[in-house]
């Protein structure tokens, strides 16, 4: 299989190295930049562990081929706390831990991954949006409930004039 | 999971059975089908490529005549195959039973048929469905085979995408035999979740050693295994 | 799993994809969002030794209106054609439909002509295009031409196109104003692949008369299905929720899922039923709302 080599950008810092094409995204995020916050569940796009930013969205790094990333910018789970203070969290990462949103933290990256848009989403969200909106990750540990109940507090933060910045 | 498939024929008993046998003809029913020659002790070695969609299953096996008794035209075949790049199996004994019928022939294939692997998980109801209608197709093509003594067309009536499956005709000397394209066969069947193509696999294979082996038959009654 | 090996060409341009598809498209497979094709390559239920990857033709993807019909570039994601105004507006069966396709994450990368080449029958879009009567764009290098939904669908994952030929636009006729729309579908849990679902389009007369009815099914058949019989009892009618339960009578009656360890075909074929008397019922309620007070569905 011929190889190419590729350059992506993660997290504002670029990682560039020679791949096959059959290689996976989450697989070239993990192995190949080293950053194993993202997770892999499934392999078939149902459980929403490996749920990275692509140009701002949300996807399944496990449903993408890393050549496909050629030239792109991505942004993972660590790239959360870029630009902030040491030891401080994002503020969807502080409301889940306050919240107790995850136990074992297997499918936390993907949720946060997925949830960070509603945090800017205009208008009242009921439990049932947010519900659906969490329907992409599966989560074994918590049923979900606190999960949702962070994801309320987090808007609450955000959207308060008080609040710290989101970091982009 | 049992199948059961029938169809008559205007032939006589005789010449049906005869045609059974008769490697070449048969074969012509079973496009994408290839079998090694040679099969020593009556096992006959073969080759199943499936294509539905996207997806392809390739099945390598064995298959061997049993119980093979031309006074009461009943054969049985026990077959065991597996993926070729996979951990699936598929497992079948398939028993024919022939009798006369108001000068004609009545064929009746009883299947037992086993599958495990990745197409066994996606939904096992599917299987029996695909596989009866992939039955029932060769049963019907076998049928005109018969009925034509040899000078019927090949008819793919079925609409849709001219598939590798038809262009083999012309080009079975020379280049390798294509996949048999589902797509065609099963335009009325229902299917679930990309499921059901090993089942249709294994039918395939399971009568194309019946038919396809050196023109000569065998007789064997060593493997005792039969496999549920 | 992981997926094996294929050779990987990423053109740049509709004509090098199709020249890439008339050599490679036997063995090969264009990849578009991925969110079906990929899953099958992890899974190793599929091995094509090409993968065309469109993603990088820019000039595949699109959305615009030209005399009124909707023309979507085959490449465009589902969730642009969600947002988009214009067939929230105009067209809002697709708007409603998008919603249940898998989740937003799938929606970011899967693309619109890569489900309706896929041709899932329990797939939302090829129904939803089905009852609105599209038509499809197909290209090769041997030129292009265009195939009506209802002449597209073939069986399970299977479509009229010939391996070297490759979707490039879907073609939406206009909807009649005042037209009233539903789309119904039951999983077990919101974004699963559907049990039975069913999409309906009435448009009534000023005397509430049903003057044109579709009504399409999901996971009923091999492929989409236009219950047409269906669709015959409720035009000429008022439509009240005994004939909307007799006309979705008639579309289950005319089809037998078969069953798996989801349900079972007589559980399919039931909640169909039901799907297809409530987006019956919506549709026509919407119609009559809309046609009542003189504004578009």
């Amino acid at each position: 299989m011929e190889r190419r080599t590729i350059k992506v950008e993660i997290n504002g810092e670029s990682y560039s190295a020679e791949v096959e094409p059959r290689l996976l995204l989450s697989d070239f995020i993990r192995h190949v930049a080293g950053l194993t916050g993202t997770h892999v569940g499934c392999e078939h796009g149902v459980c929403g562990a490996c749920t990275v930013q692509l140009d701002g969205d949300p996807v399944r790094s496990c449903l993408l081929f890393a050549v496909q990333a050629d030239g792109r910018s991505l942004r993972t789970v660590e790239g959360m706390t870029d630009g902030l203070d040491e030891g401080e969290l994002h503020p969807l990462q502080q409301a889940f831990h306050e919240k107790h949103g995850l136990q074992c933290g297997f499918c936390t990256p993907g949720f946060l991954m997925s949830l960070e848009p509603l945090l800017l989403e205009e208008g009242d969200l009921s439990d049932r949006e947010i519900r659906e909106a969490l329907a992409g990750n599966l989560c074994r540990c918590t049923g979900y409930q606190n999960i949702v109940e962070a994801v309320k507090l987090a808007r609450e933060r955000v959207r308060e004039p008080a609040a710290s910045p989101l970091s982009e | 999971m049992k199948l059961e498939n029938s169809f008559t024929v205007a032939a006589p008993i005789g010449q049906t059975w005869e045609t059974l046998l008769d490697i070449e003809r048969v074969a012509k029913c079973l496009p994408g089908a290839q079998i090694e020659p040679g099969g020593e002790e009556g096992v006959y070695r073969g080759a199943m490529k499936v294509k539905l969609g996207p997806m392809t299953v390739d099945y390598r096996g064995t298959a061997r005549l049993q119980d093979v008794d031309a006074d009461t035209h009943t054969a049985s075949i026990a077959v065991q195959a597996r993926e070729a790049k996979g951990q699936g199996t598929a497992a079948a004994v398939i028993r024919n039973q022939l009798e006369s019928q108001n000068g004609g022939t009545r064929v009746v294939a009883v299947t037992d048929l086993k599958i495990t692997g990745r197409q066994a998980q996606f939904g096992r109801g599917i299987m029996e469905d695909v596989a009866s209608t992939m039955m029932g197709e060769f049963a019907k093509r076998l049928e005109a085979e018969i009925n034509s003594g040899g000078a019927a067309e090949e008819t793919a009536a079925e609409p849709g995408p001219q598939t590798p499956a038809e262009e083999p005709r012309e080009r079975r000397e020379e280049a390798e035999p294509e996949a048999l394209d589902l797509g065609n066969v099963l335009a009325s069947t229902p299917l679930v979740r990309y499921a059901g193509i090993a089942g249709a696999a294994l039918l395939v294979l399971v009568l194309l050693t019946l038919l396809r082996g050196r023109g000569r038959r065998r007789q064997l009654t060593v493997n005792l295994n039969l496999h549920r | 799993m992981k997926p094996p090996r294929f050779a990987y060409h990423d053109p740049r341009g509709v004509d090098e994809a199709l020249a890439l598809l008339a050599e490679h498209g036997d063995d090969g497979k264009a990849l578009a969002g991925g969110q079906s094709l990929v899953p099958l390559l992890n899974f190793r239920l599929a091995h094509p030794e090409h993968l065309i990857d469109l993603n990088r033709i820019g000039a595949l993807a699109g959305i615009r209106r030209e005399d009124g019909t909707l023309r979507i570039k085959a490449m465009t994601r589902q969730a642009t054609l969600e947002a988009s105004p214009l067939v929230r507006e105009n067209w809002p069966l697709v708007t409603d439909g998008l919603g249940f396709v898998a989740h937003a994450q799938i929606r970011n990368r899967g693309t619109v002509g890569g489900s309706v080449a896929h041709a899932d029958p329990a797939a939302e879009l090829p129904v939803v295009f089905s009852v609105l009567g599209a038509r499809f764009h197909v290209a090769s290098k041997r030129g292009e031409r265009a195939i009506d939904a209802g002449d597209f669908f073939v069986t399970h994952l299977t479509t009229t196109m010939e391996p070297d030929e490759m979707l490039v636009e879907i073609e939406v006729p206009p909807v009649a104003p005042g037209t009233g729309h539903a789309f119904t579908e039951f999983a077990r849990r919101h974004g699963d692949f559907a049990l039975g679902g069913a999409a309906a389009l009435v448009a009534v007369d000023g005397d509430g008369v049903c003057t044109s009815a579709a009504l399409g099914l999901l996971a009923a058949a091999p492929t989409p299905v236009r219950a047409t019989e269906a669709e015959q009892m409720l035009v000429g009618e008022r439509i009240d929720e005994t004939l909307a339960a007799r006309a979705a009578e008639r579309a289950a009656a005319g089809v037998e899922p078969t069953g798996d360890i989801h349900g079972s075909g007589e559980y399919r074929k039931h909640l169909i039923g039901v799907m297809a008397r409530r987006a019956i019922a919506a549709a026509a309620e919407r119609a009559g709302a809309a046609n009542g007070a003189g504004r578009g569905a």
